[in-house]
């Protein structure tokens, strides 16, 4: 088990406008480890993100942000990803189209 | 006395405040902006509640002391994944005793017993022996409209299934639907596939039942068990409002052209009024626009109840178009309150 680390939820703007904040300060040593304490620190949070299955909603974007890059958590087999320092988690809506 | 109109539109809510002679008003918002505000109601605790959903992000229940500062309910109504059913937004909320019940899409009833911060499923309801034959309306399948008598007695609206009403608090139900044409016939049940719209009570007397349907207006004496046609006098069957004003027992509808068409009837937006129980119908036209193309939407009208020695009461919609009307003397005369809004899905009238 790797050292939990800080590590910072960027929320987009509908979540904003419901919660009045635009991040969430978590510690943690995954992906999966960070969503849970985003969870717990603001617990509406699971219902707006997640659907009755315990998925993220099917327009809901998350994003791993890391030195290299950033990977959307719809290609990953797992959300038990170590995280590393200066790593981030961006959510945000799937909306493309006009 | 001063009215607060809370008006729910698909990309936020307004709230419209009057002096005491409900003739000015001021507009507050957009609240939740971008969000869709789909129901607000008295929570039973000095506060209110109301119902915001998102495409993205789900439905999601709020909490205020004051109809202006508001916070996310910790937990929404949600089914089991076993159910297979899912809750995509809240029609309507109701009073029964100390609780609160709120009337879901996909069909069926929640129950809180802590003024809206967490809600149980009314599971007689949803597990009703008919429930694989209930079919959704052009709105979904959703259980709009909620009545009772206060306590144990519920009726509830599903379209396209009709009426069901509970004599326990909601733990069995039936349905409540004979003398009104069924649209979707069923081979195993019989009572269903009625397209209710609304429905509302005698305030005096839980008894007695009005229904806007989509194939016309009905009225029930027993308590929704059977029901009789009070169409003559509206230009159309088709509508989707009713509301009763509580002080003089006044009825108000808005019809719409058809199924088909959904606008006023040659674009000549008029409400109708009954002060008899529906046997006749007035129309009211005075300051309603012509050629107006817009519905008025399910729950988009409302009453404040304010009628007395000295003042009638306030009667307010708000129509597709994001247009809000409003009258101090229950509906002999009206104005348009500023403001063009995104469509407006409810209003309701608080008074303070």
């Amino acid at each position: 088990m790797s050292t939990p680390i800080p590590c910072t939820i960027e929320l987009p703007g509908m979540i904003t406008v419901l919660l009045g904040i635009r991040s969430v300060e978590v510690t943690a040593s995954t992906l999966a480890g960070a969503l849970q304490a985003a969870y717990e620190k603001e617990p509406a949070l699971r219902q707006l993100l997640m659907d009755e299955s315990g998925s993220f909603r099917e327009h809901v974007l998350c994003y791993h942000r890391t030195a290299q890059g950033a990977a959307s958590t719809r290609w990953m087999a797992t959300l038990n990803v170590p995280l590393t320092l200066g790593d981030s988690i961006l959510i945000m809506q799937a909306v493309s189209g006009g | 006395m001063r009215t607060q109109l809370f008006v729910g539109t698909k990309k936020g809510a307004f709230l419209y405040s009057s002096d005491s002679a409900r003739e000015s008003w001021k507009m507050e918002g957009p609240l939740f902006p971008g969000w869709s505000v789909s129901a607000v109601a008295r929570d039973g605790a000095g506060g209110f509640v109301a119902a915001t959903s998102s495409d993205i992000y789900g439905p999601c229940i709020q909490r205020s002391p004051n109809l202006r500062e508001w916070k996310i309910a910790e937990k929404s109504p949600k089914y089991s994944e076993k159910s297979g059913f899912k809750f995509k937004q809240v029609w309507t909320f109701a009073a029964l005793g100390n609780s609160l019940l709120a009337g879901v899409d996909e069909a069926g009833v929640f129950r809180s017993d802590d003024h809206g911060e967490t809600w149980s499923e009314l599971k007689g309801l949803s597990s009703h022996e008919t429930r694989s034959a209930w079919f959704p309306g052009f709105g979904g399948l959703c259980a709009h409209h909620l009545i009772t008598d206060g306590k144990d007695k519920i009726w509830c609206g599903i379209s396209a299934v009709g009426v069901l009403g509970s004599k326990d608090a909601g733990k069995s139900w039936v349905s409540l639907n004979q003398g009104v044409p069924v649209l979707i016939k069923d081979e195993n049940f019989k009572g269903i596939g009625t397209c209710v719209h609304a429905i509302q009570r005698d305030p005096e007397n839980s008894q007695r039942i009005w229904r806007q349907d989509h194939v016309g207006m009905f009225r029930s004496e027993d308590g929704g068990e059977s029901w009789e046609s009070i169409q003559e006098g509206l230009p159309s069957t088709f509508g989707f409002p009713l509301v009763v004003d509580k002080s003089t027992r006044t009825l108000f509808c808005c019809p719409l052209d058809s199924d088909e068409k959904r606008y006023p009837p040659n674009g000549e937006l008029r409400i109708y009024r009954s002060t008899n129980g529906g046997d006749s119908w007035k129309k009211l036209s005075c300051g309603l626009p012509s050629s107006s193309y817009h519905a008025v939407l399910r729950q988009a009208m409302a009453v404040d109840n304010l009628s007395g020695e000295v003042q009638k009461g306030g009667v307010y919609f708000g129509n597709a178009a994001g247009e809000v009307y409003a009258s101090n003397d229950l509906g002999d005369h009206w104005q348009r309150l500023q403001g063009s809004l995104p469509r407006v899905l409810f209003v309701e009238a608080f008074v303070s």
